[in-house]
């Protein structure tokens, strides 16, 4: 290192890779220098002596893979260190060192999501991808460009394995697709019962059944430079997929027509669905010059409904969270992988809260009832979250940077105290990447292993007849 | 020798001056199709646009489109390039021809023909011009390789290049060039060389489609070929991509009876009758057929209304025939900013408040229809045109701009300057990038610039959902009661709906914008619902003046002459007083 001078203050990063928290097993995480300089350096260390040097003429800091997987090794359940130099006027400057932990919980190897562009109706290029996090290799699962310019959505995996899974197919070739145990199948969920065909799935644990939020979207258009769309329901129901029998079916709590009920997710032991609730009188009849006054009254109560995995039928409904007498909503509940904790998304009003900026994520703890709001939020839509395998990690998709339009894929641990430390960007191979990319990283989620198709393969079973299935009216002969 | 130097003399003769031609129908009657490819592209001089565009077969037609179509912003441009890629066309046309031994200057110049009708419509970009040439240079070089060997290494080995580079327009190469072996040579192998090509042809496509690209089946013997176009131009491609073999098919035929060949390249007076009346016949096709006038004056609506320059945009609206929704609605926008929508607004065609705004669908609309939003400094509503627009028409200067500008406007400066930055990174709209990119450095500065200063104070301030076939007039006006074109284009809607009622009450407040005097419409309006209702609406400190009385006079009396002949009465009006109010009001059934 040459002489320097400290500076006594903190470098300005993009990303911010500073006083985090990161997986041993995590891609080289590149940065960029904010400073005038002549030329740039960062010293990478640790306390056992282990260092390498990164230098860069134009700010850029982007890390040999395997001098960085050396660091990590060297330095799990430690800290590591960067120095981090700047020459001007041919003096050497030095900003705060950071300081940065290695956890030794390992983040699940691949993230999947769908790359698309941020906002509104049209759609026009879009796929969906799976990104090997140790490094920096990202694969297409299915684009478009095969499908006929077809829109995809709602990919979901079942307790983060990535040969079970299920997205939709919108347009010529609607449907949605299936994988499991080994099989692939395309499914019409729209029946002459159902409303709309389903959306927002959730596997249950076995890999059986999988439910459904089924509902009459609409979007409106927001005037104040603050917010873009709003997207509400105005029909909205849950019904349930059983793959091994190809029917759907419901009960009368899920499908009550007095009120929304909306994105299901299943605790780990598949005993309850839990789910978003909201009182529908006030879009019964949606009038739309008026429904700016009434939309924002529309607001979701955590519910959950027991559920007999053998026999398919639900029991008793809980009230696990109730909000809607504050201004508050509740949506995107996820729970973590030890049934504890439950992660889901809090905002003023309604249900699709990516686009609201005052989204938060929020933590509820299961087994006491506690509700707290974890460290890792910004003051934009921070949303769309999964847990990791292990429960250790978290991703979810944040609005931090521009504060409006791209969501990045935000990753923060999780410890074994309920502590959420404080979130990170997923790295790229280049610092502009997240400032040319013109996509949106959608529904991040996490899997431990490669999903073994490709495009290629996906096409066949895309433009496959979509396989009809049976609805099973959940009332019982005497109606009741 | 003289024989030889005239007919040379006279080819060249023939050949500029159809290359002349080719240049002037161009730059002349089709300059606004040309900007408009331009205002559906952006060439970016970057790596990633290049790894984009060879993403699928054809990458360098795609690339080279791109990178010529840039230059389209200046129509004159424009048109040379395509002068010169015609001019390259009729060249290696006629090399392949007279290689095959049948050189006439009129079959060199079907491929330019075919080309000059394509290029007449927008759809038809220049990269498929390109995609054709490189067919031919291919064939070209071909065709020119006489040791058979090295022939068959340039197919076996350039063939699948050119798949690479040029995708679908290779495939005709193929047949080509299995047809020069199976007719022009006469190497003992030629059928099993000839069989090989053709497996050739099939087995690389097929094989990039599996191992290299991800593209649908359908589409690897056609992409990037663009098939969507209106039948006569589809079938003008089919011919256009046909035309090399078949022209070869011709040649042996011809060479087959060496009399006809003769007499058909001979140059004596019955060939150059015939020839003038091929070309005669040709230049009807395209002027028939291919040519498309109100098309390219709706493009040079569009493309005026791009440079602000209004009255362009009117002069040209007052020449297209006939009822348009798109020039209607830009000649509303026009009117509105030359400061005459209330003066001249019924000297146009009009269709209700359609003719306002256009309908959101999932079209070109998207395109063309954020512009009225955008002038309104309904900023939000311009966001989410151009933002629609950017995402169905893929990267485009316009959309880029317009959320450049927009996101400025509402303070979102990190999202402004991705947009400027994609800008900066082109040829032509590099120095806009940079005077917008002041204004993210230094967001005041925007109070410079009278456009961003105006849309900045008429920013949205209360909250309100876009209505979905109106333009939420009430609620700007209720926001901003100072945004004057928000105000015009309620009382417009209001006059084009005939709800004299609503007008009148809006009227009362027109005082507010600068107006010393009532517009001419304004005041046919007052008069008509003051004299129908009988009552006496002025707005405090204006008049009727007595000419529009005098007219109105006129008018009634003429009307009540043939009251009950509807017909006769509206014959009779319109030649006196078909650009009036009235006319509108009780003729015009949108």
């Amino acid at each position: 290192m040459p002489d320097f001078i400290e500076l006594g203050e903190n470098a300005d990063l993009y990303p911010d890779y500073t006083s985090i928290t990161i997986p041993p097993n995590i891609a080289p995480l590149n940065f960029r220098i904010n400073a005038d300089a002549d030329k740039y350096i960062t010293r990478f260390y640790n306390s056992d002596g282990f260092e390498f040097i990164i230098s860069s003429g134009d700010g850029d800091i982007e890390i040999p893979l395997k001098k960085w997987e050396n660091l990590l090794s060297a330095s799990v359940s430690k800290e590591y260190y960067m120095d981090i130099l700047i020459r001007k006027d041919d003096q050497w400057q030095k900003y705060n060192t950071v300081t940065n932990k290695v956890a030794s919980d390992s983040i699940d190897k691949y993230l999947a999501y769908r790359l698309i562009e941020p906002e509104f109706e049209t759609w026009n290029v879009m796929g969906l991808y799976q990104r090997n996090l140790e490094n920096f290799d990202e694969t297409p699962l299915l684009l478009n460009r095969v499908t006929d310019g077809d829109c995809m959505n709602c990919h979901t995996f079942c307790r983060n394995r990535s040969d079970i899974m299920t997205f939709h197919i919108r347009g010529q070739h609607a449907g949605t697709v299936i994988i499991r145990d080994g099989d692939i199948t395309k499914v019409n969920t729209k029946t002459d019962s159902t409303i709309a065909p389903g959306m927002y799935p959730a596997w249950h644990p076995s890999g059986r059944y999988i439910a459904f939020t089924n509902n009459r979207i609409v979007q409106s258009y927001h005037a104040i430079p603050e917010r873009t769309v709003e997207v509400y329901d105005t029909l909205s129901n849950i019904i349930i997929y059983d793959a091994e029998k190809n029917i759907i079916t419901s009960c009368p709590d899920l499908s009550d027509p007095d009120r929304l009920e909306t994105f299901p997710t299943w605790s780990p032991d598949g005993k309850y669905l839990y789910y978003c609730c909201a009182d529908k009188h006030f879009v019964k009849k949606p009038d739309y010059e008026s429904f700016m006054d009434t939309y924002s009254q529309i607001r979701y109560d955590l519910l959950r409904i027991a559920f007999d995995e053998e026999s398919c039928t639900f029991g008793e409904v809980d009230t696990v969270l109730k909000v809607s007498d504050q201004v508050c909503s509740v949506s995107f509940p996820r729970i973590s992988p030890d049934g504890r904790y439950l992660l889901f998304n809090k905002s003023e009003h309604g249900n699709l809260t990516i686009w609201h900026p005052e989204t938060d994520l929020y933590l509820l703890d299961l087994t006491t009832g506690e509700v707290s709001l974890p460290d890792i939020n910004s003051d934009k839509s921070d949303s769309f979250h999964t847990w990791s395998s292990t429960g250790r990690w978290i991703v979810f998709s944040s609005r931090r940077d521009d504060g409006l339009l791209y969501t990045k894929p935000y990753f923060a641990y999780f410890d074994t105290s309920g502590q959420a430390h404080k979130p990170f960007v997923l790295p790229q191979k280049t610092t502009d990447f997240y400032f040319k990319i013109m996509k949106s990283f959608n529904l991040p989620e996490l899997i431990t292993s490669r999903i073994e198709y490709n495009p290629r393969k996906f096409a066949g079973i895309i433009k496959a007849q979509a396989e009809d299935v049976d609805y099973k009216s959940f009332y019982n002969k005497e109606g009741e | 020798m003289l024989r030889k130097i005239n007919r040379k003399s006279i080819e060249i003769f023939i050949t500029g001056a159809l290359l002349v031609a080719y240049f002037l129908y161009f730059a002349l009657f089709n300059r606004y199709h040309i900007n408009y490819q331009e205002q559906n592209q952006l060439f970016l001089w970057n790596l990633d646009f290049i790894k984009d565009q060879f993403s699928l077969p054809g990458g360098l037609v795609l690339y080279a489109g791109s990178f010529f179509t840039q230059f389209f912003v200046y129509s004159w441009l424009g048109a040379f390039i395509f002068t010169i890629n015609a001019f390259a066309v009729f060249l290696l046309s006629s090399y392949i021809q007279k290689k095959h031994g049948f050189n006439n200057i009129i079959i060199s110049f079907i491929p330019v023909w075919l080309l000059t009708i394509l290029q007449s419509n927008e759809l038809f970009i220049f990269s498929q011009a390109l995609g054709f040439l490189a067919l031919l240079s291919f064939c070209a070089l071909y065709i020119s390789i006489d040791k058979t060997r090295i022939r068959y290494i340039l197919f076996f080995a350039g063939w699948p290049l050119l798949y690479i580079l040029a995708g679908g327009f290779s495939i005709p190469a193929v047949i080509l060039c299995v047809l020069h072996e199976l007719l022009f040579r006469k190497e003992d192998r030629k059928y099993l060389i000839s069989f090989l090509f053709l497996i050739t042809g099939l087995l690389i496509p097929f094989l990039s489609s599996k191992l290299i690209y991800y593209i649908q089946p359908d589409k690897i013997f056609t992409y990037p070929l663009i098939l969507e176009l209106p039948s006569f131009y589809l079938y003008s491609l089919i011919i256009f991509l046909i035309w090399a073999p078949l022209a070869l098919i011709i040649s042996y035929l011809v060479n087959l009876r060496i009399k006809v060949k003769n007499s058909l390249l001979s140059w004596n007076l019955t060939n150059v009758f015939a020839g003038a009346l091929i070309i005669v016949a040709m230049t009807f096709v395209i002027s028939r057929y291919a040519y498309n006038k109100n098309a390219d004056m709706m493009f040079g609506i569009d493309h005026h209304v791009q440079q602000s320059e209004w009255e362009k945009v009117l002069n040209l609206s007052e020449r297209y025939p006939g009822y348009n929704t798109l020039v209607i609605y830009y000649t509303n926008i026009a009117l509105y900013k030359s400061g005459q929508l209330f003066d001249k607004m019924f000297f146009y065609p009009q269709i209700g408040s359609r003719g306002l705004r256009l309908p959101w669908a999932r079209n070109l609309n998207l395109f063309f229809g954020g512009e009225l939003f955008y002038q309104m400094s309904y900023n939000s509503e311009s966001i989410h045109w151009a933002f629609e627009a950017l995402v169905a028409k893929g990267l485009n200067p316009r959309s880029l701009k317009r959320l450049a500008a927009g996101f400025i406007v509402n303070g979102h400066y990190d999202i402004a300057e991705k947009y400027i930055a994609i800008l900066d990174q082109t040829l032509f709209y590099r120095k806009w990038a940079k005077k917008y990119q002041r204004y993210v450095d230094d967001p005041a500065l925007c109070k410079n610039d009278p456009e961003l200063k105006r849309h900045i104070n008429l920013k949205t301030k209360s909250n309100y959902f876009s209505e979905v076939t109106g333009m939420n007039l009430p609620d700007l006006l209720s926001d901003h009661p100072q945004n004057k074109m928000a105000y015009h284009y309620l009382v417009a809607s209001l006059l084009l709906d005939k709800n004299l009622e609503g007008f009148a009450n809006a009227i009362m407040s027109i005082g507010n914008y600068g107006y010393k005097r009532l517009p001419l419409h304004i005041q046919e309006a007052l008069l008509f619902y003051n004299f129908y209702e009988h009552k006496d609406v002025i707005p405090e400190g204006f008049s009727i003046s007595p000419e529009v009385i005098t007219r109105f006079d006129d008018y009634a009396t003429t009307y009540t002459r043939f009251r009950t002949d509807r017909a006769a009465a509206s014959y009779a009006l319109k030649e006196k007083h078909a650009n009036t109010y009235w006319y509108y009001l009780q003729f015009i059934n949108n």
